[in-house]
């Protein structure tokens, strides 16, 4: 067993697992946390994958931004309090897509002929990441980030107090 | 596996390394903050009081370890961690000369931007994990404060990276072997030593968790040994800022005279560090502290706008200096555009430091006149 295989199991483990107690436990703010987990789990596999900025971009918006963002929604709102958020009568019908979901992807998984290689891929560096993005990839960027302004616009027009112009 | 013992020893020392500076710092602040303000500072232990500090570890380790009714078990616990491991992973990558570093990185300034988000979770989880109203209203203003610089922060280092054509911290440093970056980037350095500042929590930015007025914010329930590693994460992230802004900015270790003795370049990385470190100490014992506003205000009225400022700048003189001298391959300034670059950094200080300073006067004209501003 190499140290490659050993590491990806390991943090295979973990991603899983964090995946397990986000599902099974009450607590919202506990749950956010092995999301968390599960987060940096993920960037620790794509190092193993060689995709050293894929990692850090994960670890910075998903392990940095995201969580934060959803610590705060659960804080602020107190979702622990409200019971029936966590627990209602739409538990059987939750219960039943879930079970739909895991069985459809499961199939579909298994049906996929994948296309698997274990030869050591070239690992890309910042700068060709850069040069195609800035140049192949330029109107698709541009366009996302005139999304995002409309989208960050839009948060401050709904957060303005009213008759505040 | 002989590897992977070289690296868990490398780990240990550098751990070790940063407790014992962390010992030192908090000592020369003190001393420093005493001598500022006329006082002799810690004496009596050990000569000159200089085992002040190891008598403070001691005090700190041998206190009892509360935990506030109501909180949760688990986070409280966690919650040191999760603020002090990010501040030490990144030392990983920080060079202290050409050859002392544990790893190398390849994308090492994006990694520290990456990794040290992370210790914002812990801020926030302490805070919540008190189960304490203050300790949540603590941990609320400190993770705003945080996020609203980290952009700056990080806009800064996408400036330098672009001018240096890398992320990797050695390469930075040797660029300027000749000349320090601050010289064509004042006001980078600008932008990152006082969002740095701000990111690490020191006066005059620390009104979340103020000690002498709020008790510590996210930490007011903590004490013993999960306060001290609160306390030791902030001050390896204060060494830590004072080094990136050596190693970004002026040079590193690089100076008069390394070339010959290579024994050398510790000690001017070192000189450059306690110099960034004296002015830190000193703008604590000088400045007041911003209110809450002011602070969140900074940040995204002034700070933001000069860093797009700044990356616009720092983007458009290479790029103009390539189409006229038709010459992409380099990926070093030459000299005039080095002037160019430095002059217009600091014609813009001047602009933003004259519109500053003038409103003030007027708020201060307003103040007089028992006018509300």
């Amino acid at each position: 067993m190499d140290a490659q295989f050993f590491a990806f199991t390991l943090l295979s483990i973990i991603a899983v697992s964090g995946g397990i107690i986000l599902s099974l436990t009450k607590n919202v703010v506990h749950g956010a946390l092995s999301l968390l987990t599960t987060l940096l789990a993920a960037a620790g596999i794509f190092i193993v994958l060689s995709a050293g900025f894929i990692a850090l971009v994960q670890i910075l918006i998903y392990g940095g931004a995201v969580t934060i963002l959803l610590l705060f929604a659960l804080m602020l709102s107190n979702a622990n309090e409200q019971k029936e958020a966590i627990d209602n009568r739409q538990k059987p019908i939750a219960i039943a897509a879930s079970i739909a979901i895991f069985l459809t992807s499961t199939a579909v998984i298994l049906q996929t002929q994948w296309n698997t290689r274990s030869e050591q891929g070239e690992p890309i560096t910042i700068i060709d990441l850069g040069r195609n993005l800035f140049t192949d990839w330029i109107i698709p960027f541009e366009i996302i980030s005139i999304i995002l302004l409309i989208a960050m616009i839009g948060a401050v027009v709904i957060a303005w107090p009213e008759g505040d112009q | 596996m002989s590897t992977l013992l070289i690296t868990i020893t490398q780990v240990s020392i550098l751990l070790a390394f940063i407790m014992v500076m962390v010992l030192i710092l908090t000592y020369l602040e003190r001393k420093v903050l005493a001598r500022i303000q006329m006082r002799m500072g810690p004496m009596r232990t050990g000569p000159y009081g200089i085992l002040q500090s190891l008598a403070d570890m001691m005090k700190l380790l041998a206190k009892e370890d509360i935990r506030p009714h109501g909180s949760d078990r688990m986070l409280f616990y966690l919650a040191p961690l999760f603020v002090f491991v990010p501040s030490f992973l990144i030392w990983i990558t920080i060079p202290f000369t050409r050859n002392i570093v544990v790893e190398n990185l390849e994308l090492g300034l994006f990694y520290i931007v990456a990794v040290s988000t992370v210790s914002i979770v812990g801020m926030v989880l302490a805070g919540w994990a008190s189960g304490g109203k203050y300790s949540i209203l603590g941990s609320a203003r400190s993770a705003a404060q945080l996020i609203s610089y980290e952009l700056p922060l990080v806009f800064v280092i996408a400036g330098v990276g672009i001018l240096a054509q890398s992320f990797n911290l050695i390469t930075i440093v040797n660029q300027q072997s000749s000349i320090p970056a601050i010289v064509y980037q004042p006001l980078g350095f600008t932008i990152f030593f006082v969002a740095g500042l701000a990111e690490v929590g020191r006066i005059p930015f620390d009104i979340p968790h103020a000690e002498s007025e709020v008790v510590g914010g996210p930490f007011v329930e903590y004490s013993g040994i999960r306060w001290s590693i609160f306390f030791l994460a902030e001050y390896a992230n204060t060494l830590a800022i004072a080094t990136l802004s050596v190693l970004l900015f002026l040079g590193g270790w690089s100076g008069p005279l390394t070339e010959h003795f290579e024994w050398l370049q510790p000690i001017w990385l070192i000189l450059k560090v306690s110099a960034i470190l004296f002015l830190i100490f000193w703008i604590r014992a000088t400045l007041p502290r911003f209110r809450i506003d002011q602070l969140m205000q900074f940040a995204w009225k002034i700070l933001l706008p000069l860093s797009f400022v700044y990356i616009m700048v720092n983007a458009t003189v290479p790029f103009v200096e390539t189409v006229i001298t038709s010459n992409a391959a380099s990926n070093q300034l030459t000299g005039i555009a080095q002037i160019i670059l430095g002059a217009c950094q600091i014609l813009i200080l001047f602009l933003v430091a004259f519109a500053i300073s003038k409103r003030r006067k007027k708020y201060l004209t307003h103040l007089h006149q028992g006018v509300p501003a």
